[in-house]
């Protein structure tokens, strides 16, 4: 009679839990090709890039979840991502138009979704 | 582009060019932003100061709707032919959808166009056209109502 084998059991220890440590420092060229390219970016612009990234993404899931509180003419959290990223798109423009004609832009505090898609602008422009 | 692949949903977003002046292009205060997200939250945590003075030069509430409902959408159907799914285009943006021929344009400002699209075989399809009216003044973040 054939027998399951289940594996063992596993509770990782507190350390497992952690993410591997890594250098905060970066060698002073990287070979591209045949040449030696100095870092464009140092690891804690990285980091917060990453933290910012992060942010981007805590925020599609808080506007996915908020679909689940409501009982009607709710739209599927698909859907409404979408329309929180049109409006985004609506909220940026009307805050760039806002803002000086020429120069660059005084940095004040934007709130995170108009930042997201300044974000993207700035990447496919 | 194989990575769209696994996409049910695509949105259509068009920035206005009249809308990104080439200061748009300054640098992005990434080190300035990341400094002020809260570690436990990773969300901004304004000052009353810096959340007045974007609301009063935008006129916009700065914590966006979360919540969004069928009643805050206003459906659009295609000025060709009618039908709900098959929206093809809106302001300066212009496409052909599979299966029909029809171009057409329509113009709603200043209400938001969105084009929700489903991804069927290897295409997209318009599944639904939406106009969403801009946020009002002092709308309250809890619930978006036209």
């Amino acid at each position: 009679m054939f027998k399951h084998n289940h594996p063992p059991t596993y509770t990782p220890s507190e350390a497992e839990l952690e993410p591997p440590g890594y250098g905060t420092t970066l060698p002073t060229s990287f070979r591209v090709g045949t040449t030696d390219t100095p870092p464009v970016v140092s690891v804690e612009e990285v980091q917060v890039h990453l933290k910012i990234l992060s942010a981007f993404g805590r925020l599609k899931t808080r506007v996915e979840l908020a679909q689940e509180s409501i009982s009607e003419s709710r739209i599927e959290p698909d859907a409404a991502w979408i329309v929180f990223l049109c409006r985004a798109v609506h909220q940026f423009e009307k805050w760039i138009q806002s803002r000086p004609t020429s120069g660059p832009i005084p940095w004040t505090l934007v709130p995170l979704d108009v930042l997201m898609v300044w974000h993207t602008f700035m990447l496919v422009s | 582009m194989p990575q769209l692949q696994h996409l049910e949903y695509a949105a259509t977003i068009t920035l206005l060019s009249s809308a990104a002046p080439n200061h748009a292009h300054s640098t992005f205060p990434l080190l300035e932003v990341a400094g002020l997200l809260s570690l436990d939250t990773l969300d901004l945590e304004p000052t009353d100061i810096a959340r007045q003075a974007f609301e009063y030069a935008t006129g916009i509430n700065f914590d966006p709707p979360l919540v969004t409902t069928t009643n805050d959408l206003v459906e659009i159907s295609c000025p060709a032919c009618e039908k709900l799914t098959c929206f093809t285009g809106h302001g300066s943006l212009k496409a052909r959808v599979a299966g029909h021929n029809a171009r057409s344009t329509v113009t709603a400002p200043p209400a938001i166009s969105i084009l929700i699209m489903r991804h069927v075989g290897t295409q997209f399809w318009v599944q639904s056209a939406y106009m969403l009216p801009p946020l009002p003044t002092g709308l309250r973040r809890e619930v978006f109502r036209r």
